[in-house]
C-alpha cells in the first residue's frame, strides 16, 4: 500500500478509528485495480472508429479490452492469494475480507476470460461501473462537504492514476500476447 | 450511436476526473510550513578587555586567576577501545616558565604569578596566554595509580611534600602562537605550542589547534560582602601522546584537554 499517501491515510484512521479504516484500505486496494477500466475502455473505444494509422491497433485493443479487464482481475485475485498466504482459514478470510460484496464483485472479473463472455465488451464495462462509482462518489462527497481536508480526495485520485496506468499497461500487454501468439500461429502455419 | 454514446460517457468521465485532480491539488490541508531556521550563525562579540597586570589584590582592573576555582582536565579512551579514563591536574598555572624558571619551589602555593596572559574579546591578535601543567600531580582519584604506574608512564618523578616541581621532566606548557575569530560561533581559534618531555630523552614542542571559549565578565555579590567581577576562559584541545614517547596500552594515542579557567577582579 506505498501508493497510498500515509499522511492522508493516518488521517483517516483518526476519522475511522476502528476496522473500518481496514474497510477503508481494501476499498483502495480493489479501486486500484479497477476503477480506471471505464476510462481506458471508452477512450479506445472512442478512438478505434476514427480513420488513423493506428486505427487498426486499436481496433484490436478494442476487442481485448475484456481480457485486459480480466487479467486486471487475475492480479487482484492474485494479490488477495498473496495477502491471505499462508492462513487459509475461514476465519483468516473473514477477517481480510471487508467488503464481500465489492470483493465477490472484483473476483467476478476473472469471467472475462471465457470468450463466450468475451463477445459483449460493455459488459466489462458497467461491470467495472461499480468501482468507477465509488471514485465518483468519493469526488462528489468531497465538493459537497468542502470540509478543507481533501486528503481523502487526493488519495482517491491517487488511486485512480494508479489504477488508470494498470489497466493500460494490462491492455499493453495482452495485446502484446496476442500479438505473439498470432507471429507464432502465422509462422507454425507457414 | 454507440460512438456518440461512448465519446459522451468519455467527455463525462474526463470531465469528471479532471475535476478530481483539481479539487485533491487545491493544497487546502497542507498546512504552511515555517520558515526554514537560519543556518547562519548569531556571533555576537563585546569589546571587553582583561588583563592580569601585577594581580595587585584589589585593584579591580587587574584580573586574578581563580585556581582553587580553575580546573584542568584530561581524559582518553581506557585500552584506546573502552569508556574514558580521566583525571584533573591538581597544580597548574598561567605563567610563561622559561627554562630559567624550571625549577623545585618550595611552596604550597603557586610558585609563579599566573599573569603571563592577556584577553582581548574583539581583537584576538592581541589575546596570548601561557600556562602549565605538574605531570605528577594528576589525580584520577585512584592514589595506587596516581603515585604508581602514572609516575613511569608519564616519565616524571613522585611527588615531593610541599615542593612546586617545576622541572622539565614534570612540566608540560603551552603557549599560544595565535588566536583568531571562529568564524562558525562565537568562539575563538587558537594555535599553541605544546612543549612536554613525557617518554622522551629531551622535551618536544608540537604546535596544536584548540577552541578557546570565552565567558563574559559578569558582576557577583554574596550576603554583604563587596561586589566583585568575574570571568571564564575555557581551552579545549587534543594532543597524540604518542608523538610525546608515551606507549602505554592502557591509553588512547588521543588525550583530550580541557581547561576551565576562571578569574576575578577582587
Amino acid at each position: 500500500m506505498n501508493w497510498i499517501n500515509k499522511k492522508s491515510s493516518t488521517l483517516m484512521y483518526h476519522r475511522f478509528m476502528d476496522n473500518s479504516f481496514f474497510a477503508y484500505l481494501q476499498q483502495l486496494e480493489i479501486l486500484v485495480f479497477f476503477s480506471g477500466y471505464p476510462l481506458i475502455y471508452l477512450l479506445i473505444r472512442s478512438l478505434e472508429s476514427e480513420q488513423s494509422a493506428g486505427g487498426n491497433i486499436l481496433k484490436k485493443m478494442g476487442i481485448l479490452l475484456p481480457y485486459a479487464y480480466a487479467l486486471t482481475g487475475t492480479l487482484f485475485f492474485g494479490f488477495e492469494i498473496k495477502n491471505l498466504s499462508p492462513d487459509f482459514t475461514i476465519a483468516h478470510i473473514t477477517e481480510r475480507v471487508q467488503h464481500p460484496f465489492l470483493f465477490g464483485w472484483a473476483t467476478l472479473s476473472l469471467i472475462f476470460w471465457v470468450p463466450a463472455v468475451n463477445r459483449f465488451p460493455w459488459v466489462s464495462l458497467i461491470h467495472s461501473f461499480v468501482f468507477l462509482f465509488l471514485i465518483v462518489k468519493g469526488i462528489l462527497m468531497n465538493g459537497i462537504a468542502s470540509s478543507g481536508d481533501n486528503g481523502f480526495l487526493k488519495n482517491n485520485m491517487r488511486v485512480y492514476t494508479m489504477s488508470l496506468l494498470l489497466n493500460l499497461a494490462a491492455l499493453i500487454v495482452v495485446y502484446l500476447l496476442s500479438f505473439l501468439s498470432k507471429v507464432k500461429s502465422g509462422k507454425a502455419g507457414a | 450511436m454507440k460512438l456518440l454514446k461512448n465519446q459522451s460517457l468519455l467527455v463525462l468521465l474526463v470531465l469528471f476526473s479532471g475535476y478530481g485532480y483539481i479539487a485533491s491539488c487545491t493544497h487546502e490541508s497542507v498546512s504552511p510550513l515555517p520558515a526554514a531556521a537560519s543556518s547562519t550563525a548569531v556571533i555576537t562579540r563585546g569589546t571587553a578587555v582583561h588583563l592580569p597586570g601585577n594581580m595587585v589584590v584589589g585593584d579591580t582592573t587587574q584580573w586574578k586567576l581563580d585556581k582553587p576555582h580553575c580546573n584542568v582536565m584530561w581524559s582518553t579512551n581506557y585500552v584506546g577501545a573502552a569508556g574514558l579514563l580521566t583525571g584533573r591536574f591538581n597544580q597548574f598555572g598561567m605563567h610563561d616558565v622559561t627554562e630559567a624558571k624550571m625549577l623545585n619551589y618550595v611552596t604550597a602555593g603557586q610558585p609563579l604569578l599566573d599573569s603571563s596572559w592577556a584577553f582581548y574579546e574583539n581583537e584576538p591578535a592581541k589575546t596570548y596566554f601561557n600556562g602549565y601543567v605538574q605531570i605528577n600531580q594528576s589525580n584520577t582519584g585512584e592514589p595506587a595509580r596516581d603515585g604508581g604506574c602514572n609516575i613511569t608512564t608519564l616519565g616524571t618523578v613522585p611527588i615531593v611534600a610541599g615542593t612546586q616541581n617545576l622541572t622539565v621532566t614534570n612540566i608540560a606548557k603551552i603557549k599560544t602562537t595565535d588566536v583568531k575569530f571562529d568564524p562558525a560561533s562565537n568562539d575563538y581559534i587558537v594555535t599553541l605550542n605544546l612543549t612536554w618531555k613525557g617518554g622522551l630523552a629531551a622535551p618536544l614542542t608540537k604546535s596544536i589547534v584548540g577552541r578557546l571559549k570565552y565567558i563574559p565578565k559578569a558582576k557577583v555579590q554574596f550576603g554583604t560582602g563587596a561586589a566583585y567581577s568575574v570571568f571564564g576562559l575555557q581551552l579545549k584541545f587534543q594532543l597524540n601522546c604518542r608523538d610525546f614517547g608515551i606507549t602505554s596500552t592502557s591509553v588512547s594515542d588521543k588525550i583530550d584537554i580541557e581547561c576551565n579557567m576562571n578569574f576575578n577582579n577582587k
